[in-house]
């Protein structure tokens, strides 16, 4: 088994603001520095990016009542791998649970050098929606804001 | 927001063998409920189990393909209270099984301590119990 290391970001917005805001794909650049910055829709869950790594695929969980995030990150033409993520309600706020695990071939130094990329990025998104900045970034639309509130 | 903390335990099985084991519910009295207790069902899709801190209700999320195994625990008849987050999750040949525990307001630092220990220990039980099988 490969080692892991799950990590637990509070953020103090409402569960359902922080799903909208984290299911939706276009989203990801505001925050994700890992992910690249030039999100373009492939088809149906799949997006294309530029990363620090070159050109990648990403492939979204489909939406669902569980919070479960999950993202698959592959080159084409190798095995997508799966990054297991979740936002879980904690009273009037939400907490992000992220697990990342030391992949064949990443040395203990890579493995902490990206655990500390994604500290940083989250710190980033809870500064984001914390501060009230959702409204100008998000795109998915309020439409079905009512029957959450 | 309430204080939490993540459990985790490494269960040396296929995703699949540790999930189904995980989502039955009578296998529930096996690993995390009182020496020899058992599993009552209730109306609804509840059951009773006997824990440390009483006989009490359990309700489980529905089997589902993202590994989610949240449960409520409350007092039979009661309310039901918010879940606690379980997931499980592949990892290589193996499997995880993350928890997160909240320490509920009243909660000592000590007692959330302690039953984050407690915790701890049930799923080095889970552990032992499936690896071994």
């Amino acid at each position: 088994m490969l080692k892991s290391q799950t990590i637990s970001i509070p953020i103090s917005r409402p569960y359902d603001e922080v799903y909208e805001f984290l299911a939706e794909p276009r989203n990801f650049p505001s925050w994700a520095s890992n992910l690249g910055s030039s999100f373009e829709h492939l088809s149906g869950l799949e997006w294309v990016t530029q990363t620090r790594k070159g050109r990648v695929i990403l492939r979204f969980a489909p939406r669902n009542e569980f919070g479960i995030l999950d993202h698959a990150v592959y080159a084409e033409g190798t095995t997508p791998l799966t990054t297991p993520m979740r936002l879980i309600a904690n009273e009037q706020g939400a907490e992000v649970l992220f697990t990342l695990l030391q992949r064949p071939g990443m040395s203990d130094e890579q493995f902490a050098s990206e655990l500390e990329w994604v500290r940083s990025d989250f710190e980033a998104l809870r500064s984001l929606l914390e501060a009230g900045a959702v409204n100008e970034v998000v795109f998915h639309q309020e439409a079905d804001d009512s029957s959450h509130s | 927001m309430l204080a939490s903390e993540v459990i985790k335990v490494a269960i040396e099985r296929p995703f699949a063998d540790v999930y189904e084991f995980l989502a039955e519910p009578l296998n529930f009295a096996t690993w995390a409920a009182n020496p020899g207790s058992s599993m009552e069902p209730l109306d609804g899709g509840d059951w009773l189990v006997d824990l440390p801190r009483g006989r009490m209700a359990i309700r489980f999320a529905p089997r589902n393909n993202f590994g989610v195994l949240d449960y409520q625990v409350f007092p039979p008849g009661g309310e039901s209270r918010s879940a606690v987050p379980v997931r499980l999750i592949p990892n290589g040949e193996g499997a995880e099984l993350i928890m997160v525990w909240f320490q509920a307001p009243g909660t000592t630092d000590e007692r959330f301590q302690s039953d984050v220990q407690w915790i701890a220990s049930d799923l080095q039980r889970l552990k032992t119990l499936l690896e071994g099988g």
